[in-house]
Order: structure tokens, then C-alpha cells, then sequence
């Protein structure tokens, strides 16, 4: 079997995509991890408002892409290394260059779609443009060239060196010293360099052999590989630029028609495609000026996830403001609410209405003032209907009926056009009340399961102290169609729960918002995150729809509780009355 | 999974497959509306909607992303075994040919122990 020892990684059952390929901007696993998380929050956010949908799907796609250039990423690998197999095989004949020429001839008798060219010692997918562009520096020496192929065995690590080689100036003193290194190097025995690459004290052994300049030169070159093989190359940069511009092209967003929380919406997507956004709206009018965001792969995967939570916040507002109309109702709130445009905002007659019904509420519950006015409006549509019918009979009774009724007719229809908006406000008050319940509820849920998860509990102090209590609440409809926090049995929550959440959650105000969540003073989170996001959903909700409308101590809440809340009306209002 | 061969021997390279070709393949059978080019339209569609049937169809799109995610993972796998499968094909072709190769440099040899028997 010619090619036993070579194929031994055929047998391996590994996954496909052990390393990442170079081209992708590298994301870690608690950035991903942090990514899924807050996808799964803005999937239960997706139940209380289907528009969450579009932003869902957009990172999907934009997963599904990742993995599909990773997988011809993976094919392209296959051929490679099936390459680099037949290349050893050939060990004994002709020189290097014929040997490539031979293989190419083999592959594209098959079809492959690639050609590949050595790189060290490797063959190595040749680009397709034969060309490189922009290559600067000057041309290495044999030494140099045998000195890479020595040292540098992975392709990717040789490419960095020859990068970091070039950019050496002739004749400076730095490239004697890196001359010097290279050639006690190359002057080693066969086994002691692989030693030397391969085992720590053998490396260090060789580091402690050259002159503290030698030594230097390598701590340095350590340091510009490790650079330089991290660093996105400039084609790169290029493809990520040019797939946000064709995003942006496809979206055809139109900045000057955009609201601002659209504009901001586009910006944390395209800082989702490692965009660089900190040039705000500028970019959105002039595409041309987009950059890639630059920095290390640690850098650049917290921009895109950040780009993600800035999305994610974005539509947790544009929920929020949805409901904002029916929640602002004290004092110092009208004027704003008279700058509202549409659907939005509220007439000033529907306000004073449902004042009125507030007010009403104190004393009747949601449930009987609606019940009572849908009656009353049934007792007043049979009177109209009564009077109509009486209009077409041509008997004097009738007659005299009609005549003695008639007057009472505009007076009925306003009162009942009145009552019928009474009704719909009333049901609105509730449908409203029961969605922002959902959405808090969705968010309190999907914490729970974030803080039962082992790295929630290893990072979050006092987690299961907040879990434990958070599960101890729920959010309810109270008479009054107004939302309140209550034991889960539906009973009067206990003040001890209360303070636990409350003395482990504290928001803090930046520039941009809400910027830090922090659990105890220890434990603030630099970052932000889902819990974040969802904690701040749901403490908003707290002291939105509770501590500003409820008493300040939650043991008041009973009082109300104990009115049925499907009560009916103690006498049904006579039509006349 | 054995990968398509083209008549050389060596497997084919899938052709490469964008992410929203990928999604919507996936989420065409499953919910049609969620698919890129039909988001869009959803915020007309659905104008006049009370807030029970937005809960709904909200609730509806979750269910819909989770089975996604379901097939999603279901299809990583599956192209993570072509992958595999290739692999092996493309050493397949190579081990083919070099064992050709050798055949044709022993065949002398071979033939000359075979004259002088």
C-alpha cells in the first residue's frame, strides 16, 4: 500500500472543521455560546412580535454562509492534502517544480477546479489570480526560502514568516542577526530540529545558544507571527467590505427616508458583518467609506457580537415603544404625547376617556365596568331597534308609539356609539396589558433557563438565589387591566422575593443608554449580554407597569386581587337608566 | 454518502451554496412566509391584524425557527459526511493513480523475469 503511512488522518472520524479557515474572522466559543444565547432570547421575543423575524433570519442566513464557505473551505482541504500525498510520493523523481507541473496535469485531468503551487514544503491551493497583488518587500534568499520550509512547516505559518522576512531591510543590522539564526538553524542536525520545533526545552536549549541579539530577533518574530497571521489580509478586508455594500444594496435602505431607529437598526447589522460603525450614519450615506473593523480576532468577533446585542436592544425598544403610548399616562407625559404621529399616539378625547375609565376602575373592576356597558348598549341597540321597527307599521298604535319614541333616537345612537368605544377602549386596555404580560413573562422564562445553564452559574454570583426567586413570581392581569407582579400560586408576592431581586439587580445609566447590568456590586458585567437585555426588559417592566402604579409595598396588591376579576354586575342597568 | 464521481474519478465539488440559499431551502418547507425574500412583505400582509393573531403567528415563526434550527443541524451533519466521504474519494483517485504508475514502471521488470522463465 503505497500511500499507508501518509493516509493515516483517513481513518480519523474528527470533525470536519477542527481548524477555522483563514478567511473567517475567528469568533471563540463563549462568543458563540454568547451569540446563541442571545438568538434563543430574541426567538422568545419572536413570540410576542413576529417583526423580530427579519433580524432572526438574517443571522441565520448569515450563519448558513459561514458554514457553506467553511465546507468548500473543507472540500478544498481534501484535495490539498489528497495533493500533498501523491506530491510525497514522487520523493524520488524529477525537482520540485516538475513534480507540481505533474500533479497539476493529474488533477485537472480530473476536473479538480483547483492548481496548487508549493509553499514551503507543501503544495498549497494556488490563488486564482496567479498574481499577488501589493506584494512588497524584497526578495528572499535561498537561506531565507530554506529557512522558512524548515521552521515553519504549516503554510500558514510560512506565509507569515516570508511576510514578516520581506518587510526586512537590506543591509540592516536586524536582517544580519536574522541571517545569523537562520543559518545555526539550517545547520542543525535533522533530528535536533525537529526537537527544536517540536519540544519546549530543546527550543529553549537553542534560544539559549544564540546571542542576546539572535534571541531578541526571535522573541520579535515570534511576536510579528503571531501578529501577522491574525491580522485579516487585504482581500479580506475587501470581501467583507464589499459583502456589507451589496447588503446594504439589497436592503436598498434609503438613508434619507430612514428613521433614526432604522438608520440604527442598518448599523448594528452592519456591524454584525464586521463592519466598522463608528463612524455612525456617514457610512449608511456613502457606502464607499465603509471599513472592515480591524483588530484581533478577539476584537473583531466582539464587534460583530456586539453588533447582534445592539440589534437585539434595538428591537426590544421598537417593542417597547410599541406599547408606550398606552403606558404613559401621568402628568408629566402629555406633551410628548402630543407630539405622537398615527396610530401612535392617542387623541385627546380617547385620553380623557380612558382617564375616565381608570378612574372608574378604582372602584369597579375591568370586568364589571365592561360587562355593565355591554349590557346597558344591548338594552339601548333593542330600543333603536324597537323604534325602527315601529316606523314601517301602519296600525294608529304603532302610529302613536313610533311618534311618542322617535325623539329619543339621536339621543340612543350617541349613547350608543359612546358605549360601544367605551367597550372597545376597555378591551384594548386589557389586550394590551395581556401582551406586555407575555413579553415579560417570555423574558423571565428564558432567564430562568439562562441562569440554570453551568456557565451562568459559574459566572453570574447570587444566580441561583435569582433564579429560585424569580421563579417564585409571575406576572398577572390585576382588576384593573393593569399588569402586576404576583406570587406564581397568583397570590400576593412576598416582600422577601421582591427584595432579593431588587437588592441583586441594579442598572446603571451610560452614554448610550442602559450600558452596564449589574448583579451585587461584585459582579458588574462589562459586557452586555441577554441576561442584560432580558433583566432590563423585565425590570422596566417592574417599575413601568408596577412600582409606579401599584403601592410601593407589594402586600397592598391582595386588596385587589380579592375583587372576582370575572365578577358580574350586581344588577344589570335598565335600558333607560 | 458516496459523492458524485465525474467521469476522471475524482469526486465533484458540490457547487457552493450561499447562506440564503441554504436558509430558504430549508425554511421553504417549513414556513414559507419566514423565507428572505417574503419577510418583507410581511409587515403589509399582516396590517390589519389584532394583537391575538400577531401573538399567534409570533408564535407560529418561533416554532417555525426551532424546527429550523432542528433541520439546520440535520443538514450540517449531513454535509459534514459528504465532506468525509470525499475525503476519502479524492485519496481514493490519488492512491489510484500512483498504483497505475507504479504497475507502469514494474511492467518492464515484470515482463523480463516473465521471458526468462
Amino acid at each position: 500500500m503505497l500511500f499507508h503511512s501518509p493516509f493515516n488522518f483517513f481513518r480519523e472520524n474528527r470533525r470536519v472543521f477542527v481548524d477555522k479557515p483563514g478567511a473567517m474572522p475567528e469568533v471563540t466559543d463563549t462568543q458563540k455560546q454568547k451569540a446563541a444565547e442571545v438568538i434563543n432570547a430574541l426567538q422568545e421575543t419572536l413570540k410576542a412580535d413576529p417583526d423580530a423575524a427579519g433580524a432572526i433570519a438574517e443571522f441565520k442566513v448569515e450563519e448558513a454562509d459561514k458554514d457553506a464557505k467553511k465546507f468548500q473551505e473543507a472540500y478544498h482541504t481534501a484535495l490539498k492534502n489528497a495533493a500533498n500525498a501523491y506530491y510525497k510520493s514522487l520523493a524520488a523523481e524529477d525537482d520540485d517544480q516538475a513534480k507540481v507541473e505533474k500533479i497539476n496535469d493529474l488533477f485537472k485531468a480530473a476536473k479538480a477546479p483547483v492548481a496548487f503551487q508549493l509553499a514551503g514544503s507543501e503544495l498549497v491551493i494556488a490563488p486564482e489570480a496567479p498574481e499577488e497583488k501589493g506584494e512588497k518587500g524584497r526578495v528572499l534568499s535561498a537561506t531565507e526560502k530554506q529557512f522558512i520550509a524548515e521552521a515553519f512547516p504549516k503554510p500558514k505559518e510560512a506565509a507569515s514568516a516570508e511576510r514578516v522576512l520581506k518587510a526586512m531591510q537590506k543591509g540592516s543590522p536586524q536582517l544580519k542577526v536574522a541571517e545569523t539564526v537562520y543559518k545555526t538553524f539550517i545547520d542543525l542536525p535533522l533530528a535536533e530540529k525537529q526537537a527544536v520545533l517540536n519540544n519546549p526545552q530543546s527550543r529553549q536549549k537553542f534560544l539559549n545558544a544564540l546571542t542576546p541579539e539572535g534571541r531578541q530577533f526571535m522573541a520579535q518574530l515570534s511576536q510579528d507571527l503571531e501578529a501577522s497571521s491574525k491580522e485579516l489580509s487585504e482581500d479580506e478586508l475587501e470581501e467583507i467590505e464589499e459583502n456589507a455594500r451589496n447588503f446594504l444594496k439589497k436592503k436598498k435602505f434609503d438613508v434619507s427616508k430612514a428613521s433614526e431607529m432604522e438608520k440604527n437598526l442598518m448599523l448594528a447589522q452592519l456591524q454584525m458583518r464586521g463592519i466598522d460603525t463608528s463612524g455612525g450614519e456617514e457610512i449608511l450615506k456613502d457606502p464607499s467609506k465603509l471599513k472592515a473593523f480591524k483588530g484581533s480576532p478577539m476584537e473583531r468577533g466582539f464587534n460583530q457580537i456586539m453588533g447582534l446585542i445592539t440589534l437585539v436592544l434595538l428591537y426590544i425598544q421598537k417593542m417597547k415603544d410599541m406599547f408606550k403610548p398606552k403606558e404613559k399616562k401621568s402628568p408629566e407625559a402629555p406633551a410628548e404625547d402630543k407630539n405622537k404621529k398615527g396610530s401612535e399616539a392617542l387623541s385627546p378625547e380617547k385620553e380623557a376617556m380612558r382617564q375616565k375609565l381608570k378612574e372608574q376602575m378604582k372602584s369597579k373592576t375591568g370586568a364589571v365596568l365592561l360587562s355593565e356597558r355591554e349590557t346597558k348598549r344591548t338594552g339601548i341597540q333593542n330600543q333603536i331597534k324597537t323604534t325602527n321597527n315601529l316606523k314601517g307599521k301602519t296600525d294608529d298604535e304603532s302610529k302613536v308609539a313610533y311618534e311618542a319614541r322617535k325623539g329619543e333616537l339621536p339621543q340612543l345612537t350617541q349613547e350608543e356609539a359612546q358605549l360601544s368605544q367605551e367597550i372597545a377602549m376597555l378591551q384594548e386596555m386589557k389586550k394590551e396589558t395581556e401582551t406586555q404580560k407575555s413579553t415579560l413573562t417570555a423574558g423571565k422564562d428564558a432567564l430562568v433557563s439562562y441562569l440554570k445553564q453551568p456557565n451562568a452559574k459559574a459566572k453570574i454570583p447570587n444566580g441561583d438565589q435569582i433564579r429560585e426567586n424569580l421563579e417564585k413570581v409571575s406576572f398577572t392581569l390585576n382588576d384593573r387591566y393593569e399588569l402586576c407582579i404576583r406570587n406564581i400560586t397568583g397570590d400576593a408576592v412576598d416582600p422577601a422575593v421582591l427584595n432579593v431581586l431588587s437588592g441583586n439587580v441594579r442598572i446603571r445609566s451610560g452614554i448610550t443608554g442602559i450600558d452596564h447590568f449589574a448583579i451585587d456590586d461584585q459582579g458588574v458585567l462589562k459586557q452586555p449580554e441577554n441576561l442584560q437585555t432580558l433583566f432590563r426588559q423585565l425590570l422596566e417592566g417592574f417599575r413601568a407597569e408596577v412600582k409606579t402604579d401599584e403601592p410601593p409595598h407589594p402586600a397592598a396588591a391582595p386588596a385587589v386581587a380579592s375583587a372576582p376579576a370575572g365578577a358580574s354586575p350586581a344588577a344589570p342597568a335598565s335600558p333607560k337608566s | 454518502m458516496s459523492p458524485v464521481q465525474n467521469p476522471a474519478g475524482i469526486p465533484v465539488i458540490p457547487a457552493p451554496k450561499s447562506g440564503a440559499e441554504v436558509y430558504n431551502g430549508i425554511m421553504g418547507t417549513i414556513e414559507p412566509e419566514l423565507m428572505t425574500d417574503q419577510i418583507p412583505l410581511m409587515k403589509e400582509k399582516y396590517k390589519d391584524e389584532t394583537p391575538e393573531q400577531k401573538k399567534a403567528r409570533g408564535q407560529r415563526y418561533a416554532k417555525a425557527m426551532e424546527e429550523y434550527d432542528r433541520c439546520y443541524a440535520q443538514y450540517l451533519q449531513e454535509q459534514d459526511a459528504k465532506v468525509r466521504s470525499f475525503k476519502i474519494g479524492a485519496i481514493h483517485y490519488v492512491e489510484e493513480r500512483a498504483s497505475q504508475r507504479d504497475r507502469k514502471m514494474m511492467q518492464p521488470f515484470e515482463s523480463s523475469f516473465g521471458s526468462h522463465s
